[in-house]
């Protein structure tokens, strides 16, 4: 058999430490975009306030600041919620899935999500630890029972290595 | 829906004014490209058309230009008027070709008859300028109009081609779907890239920290 070998299922397998780095990657920039338009929107309502007079008693740019944590949980644990899906793991082809293959509860995204703060407080060992876990998943995957999977098609006539087919 | 394309188009031959119109715009064209040309070739020089009369054949390149546009421009008249003298003059010129021949025979035996010649001859040569005189203005002006009328044509054909792509939902459909196309394949070459990089950097991180090979591939989660 040659060394290169036809490949077509891919949808559904546990997806690798790089793939899921590029998605939250993704994710990052987009949180960061959306925190910085945020963080822009209520300074300027600190100015119109101060130009105008007011004083609400406490600048809503410090109200801002402790709702970011806030803004950052909703976003990924909307998307895992609705759609199993972030951008940036809609834009790598993967998808957040619960033991019975559907995208994970609002409950089981909650817990996924405090996961992924143990995670990137232990020097985000806890996210590479899919490179090590026999079925790819991080500790919030395992704290919420998930499983981040490849959920796209791979072309047809695409090659890979027969050796990477055979590890997957 | 009436299409342009259902109507008989009128024939340059049986339209004068339309055969003039595709003359001045096809050499006004041909001059505009020509000049752009040299305008790009840094070598664009000013208009060498000498708008003065003919005064004496042969002419120059510019003005043998110009006389050949406005010949071309008044062809159907031209050509009519060239049958017409044909059939009238047949008789009348060969009975003259056949006087000139047998006196030119006979006075070419004479010295100093060259000078007669170029006497008796002086008239038609006037009438040969003049009419190349005529020509050439006449080419000159539908040479000004048609370099005109080519940068119009060339402009409305841009504006009306800009118009379509720009109007039409089938344009705008194709567009759409070599983008996404584009975009979709690009998005999946990063995916499957990303994917066969997770196979490799596992295999050399895990071999690293002695962990080995995965035991046995995870079965797909989603059927």
């Amino acid at each position: 058999m040659s060394r290169k070998t036809q490949y077509h299922v891919l949808q559904g397998r546990t997806a690798g430490f790089v793939t899921r780095l590029f998605a939250y990657l993704v994710d990052l920039a987009i949180v960061a975009g959306i925190l910085s338009v945020g963080g822009w929107l209520a300074v300027l309502v600190d100015t119109i306030f101060d130009r105008m007079g007011l004083d609400p008693g406490i600048d809503v740019s410090t109200i801002y600041v402790f709702f970011i944590p806030f803004i950052i949980g909703l976003y990924f644990v909307m998307f895992w919620a609705l759609t199993g899906r972030t951008i940036g793991k809609w834009f790598m082809g993967l998808k957040v899935i619960g033991e019975n293959g559907r995208p994970p509860r609002i409950g089981r995204s909650i817990l996924r999500l405090i996961g992924y703060g143990l995670s990137a407080l232990a020097f985000w060992v806890g996210y590479a630890w899919v490179i090590v876990d026999d079925e790819r998943q991080a500790w919030h995957d395992h704290m919420a029972k998930t499983w981040v999977v490849y959920d796209y098609e791979r072309r047809k006539g695409g090659e890979v290595y027969e050796s990477f087919l055979e590890r997957h | 829906m009436s299409d342009i394309r259902d109507s008989q188009p009128p024939s340059p031959a049986s339209d004068p004014e339309l055969h003039k119109t595709i003359v001045r715009v096809v050499s006004g064209g041909i001059g505009e490209g020509i000049d752009r040309l040299k305008a790009l070739a840094g070598e664009l020089e000013a208009a060498d058309h000498d708008p003065d009369s003919v005064s004496a054949v042969p002419l120059t390149t510019s003005q043998a230009a110009m006389v050949l546009v406005g010949w071309m421009s008044e062809w159907p008249e031209q050509v009519s008027a060239m049958r017409r003298s044909a059939q009238e003059m047949t008789y009348p010129i060969s009975w003259l070709f056949r006087v000139m021949y047998d006196t030119g025979a006979a006075l070419a035996q004479v010295s100093g008859i060259a000078g007669l010649v170029s006497a008796m001859t002086e008239p038609t040569r006037i009438a040969l300028a003049e009419e190349l005189d005529r020509l050439m203005h006449v080419g000159t002006a539908e040479y000004a109009r048609g370099r005109v009328l080519s940068v119009q044509a060339f402009e409305r054909s841009i504006d009306g081609i800009v118009g379509y792509l720009g109007d039409s939902d089938e344009v705008g459909e194709f567009v759409r779907e070599q983008t996404l196309g584009i975009t979709g394949a690009a998005v999946q070459e990063i995916r499957e890239t990303g994917a066969a990089a997770d196979g490799l950097t596992e295999g050399v991180l895990r071999r690293l920290l002695g962990r080995g090979q995965r035991p046995l591939p995870p079965k797909p989660v989603v059927e």
